[in-house]
């Protein structure tokens, strides 16, 4: 299901009100979606033939392309799996830690890639089991409203807080205001856990709050 | 860990999905597919829309985490989800990942497919399927489902290439595009719980689609 259709399906289902006294607000210059205007592609002459055989071309390779793209991305992915845990023992105790693991071979050599990019995770929850009360050395809580949570003074931000929502509130737009929240690792957990965390502890983070890997394939030339 | 509080005045208390249902990588169509590491079994790809369910409220949720709109009509469905008892770890199951079958062809209207649950337990696909099975009637590929139904979805015994021909031949036969292709899941892959982003495509999950199936094999012949 693409993202276009979920949304043509969800406006088929959108009761349009009927009442003469709508009430409606003024977008001025702003510029309005037009509605899908879409004509029927004309189709292009092809008297020597040509044409079909490129197009038949581009979709035959773009078969060859997806699988191999497929496969490419298994690959990439079962490599991330077996290097982990390797990066994580050997960057064990160590202040200066290199952000690759290469891994050789005839060809050339492929780097498996972690970067200081982690995922937002839902709850502190899973960390608890693993880093008990020191969670709050390596992870915070991270919330964004329609502004940037993460650039507002911290020992205002409870104050700011409440008076949004009263300024809301004192509108009846109270349900109007909505938060995304999430947990998120403070910026010097990168490097502070490998040598706060044993790579077992790592490893069980890695678990619940991936580090975001990337691999790169470097051929001879 | 310091948290702030959000008063009352924001409602996050709404339910919300927990996580993202796991979206395969696109593996292009099967008789090109180059081998892949581990061991695999193979769903046939069902025509119908994604759907995470949570059992006690009986709530549908698309693969963007949003309601879905036509939950109002898997009421039966949503009945026997809500009726079953499975238990992952620790935990009594809540969420189901599923295909709801309506609109998109004629067969097995407000039927849900059950392909997965998200549960407590560290449990492979091999365990998370054996465990569906035996709470819910399988959905046998070559039989039309019933409505109003809610199935498990098995993994095929036919060799992959076989079983993914075999299903284009029934949606010839059953005049519908009722299967898409087949799923290729990896046995001792977990649920990747995750609510990163809904983009976020799992390596443990591979679909092969027949060519005429793709969205952008259907853009070029347009």
């Amino acid at each position: 299901m693409t993202a276009k259709q979920e949304k043509a399906r969800t406006s088929e289902k959108v009761h349009t009100p009927t009442t003469a006294s709508l009430r409606k607000v003024q977008f001025g210059a702003i510029t309005k979606q037009k509605p899908d205007s879409r004509t029927p592609c004309p189709v292009l002459p092809d008297p020597q033939r040509q044409y079909v055989a490129i197009a038949a071309r581009i979709i035959e390779r773009s078969a060859q392309a997806a699988a191999l793209e497929g496969a490419l991305e298994l690959d990439k992915a079962e490599l991330k799996t077996l290097a982990t845990p390797f990066y994580f023992t050997h960057a064990s105790g160590k202040v200066e830690v290199p952000s690759s693991v290469a891994v050789l071979c005839a060809a050339g050599t492929v780097l498996v890639t972690y970067q200081n990019r982690y995922g937002k995770l839902d709850s502190e929850e899973p960390l608890l089991p693993i880093l008990g009360e020191h969670i709050g050395r390596f992870f915070r809580q991270g919330f964004a409203l329609e502004i940037d949570g993460d650039k507002l003074p911290a020992d205002r931000t409870q104050a700011l807080l409440d008076e949004l929502q009263g300024l809301f509130a004192k509108y009846q737009a109270s349900e109007a205001l909505k938060v995304k929240e999430g947990i998120r690792p403070l910026p010097d957990f990168h490097t502070l856990r490998h040598t706060a965390l044993t790579p077992e502890q790592n490893l069980a983070v890695n678990q619940v709050c991936p580090i975001i890997a990337t691999v790169k394939a470097k051929a001879h030339s | 860990m310091q948290k702030l509080e959000q008063g009352h005045g924001i409602e996050p208390g709404a339910l919300t999905p927990c996580t993202y249902p796991a979206r395969p990588l696109n593996g292009g169509a099967l008789e090109r597919a180059l081998p892949k590491p581990g061991q695999w079994h193979y769903e046939p790809k069902y025509n119908g829309w994604r759907a995470l369910v949570h059992g006690p409220s009986g709530t549908m949720f698309n693969r963007y985490g949003q309601r879905l709109s036509i939950q109002g009509e898997f009421s039966a469905a949503l009945a026997t989800l809500r009726t079953l008892h499975l238990r992952s770890g620790a935990v009594e199951v809540e969420w189901w990942d599923c295909e709801a079958l309506e609109r998109r062809h004629a067969l097995g209207r407000s039927t849900l497919l059950v392909f997965d649950y998200i549960g407590g337990g560290a449990e492979t696909y091999v365990n998370r399927k054996e465990n569906l099975a035996r709470s819910l009637p399988r959905h046998e590929y070559a039989v039309p489902p019933r409505t109003d139904t809610c199935y498990s979805v098995v993994a095929t015994q036919l060799e992959p290439l076989e079983f993914y021909h075999r299903l284009r031949q029934i949606n010839g036969q059953w005049r519908c595009p009722f299967y898409e292709g087949v799923v290729a899941k990896r046995a001792d892959s977990l649920y990747p719980v995750q609510l990163r982003s809904a983009g976020l495509e799992f390596a443990g999950w591979m679909k092969h689609r027949w060519a005429g199936a793709c969205p952008a094999f259907r853009a070029i012949r347009q």
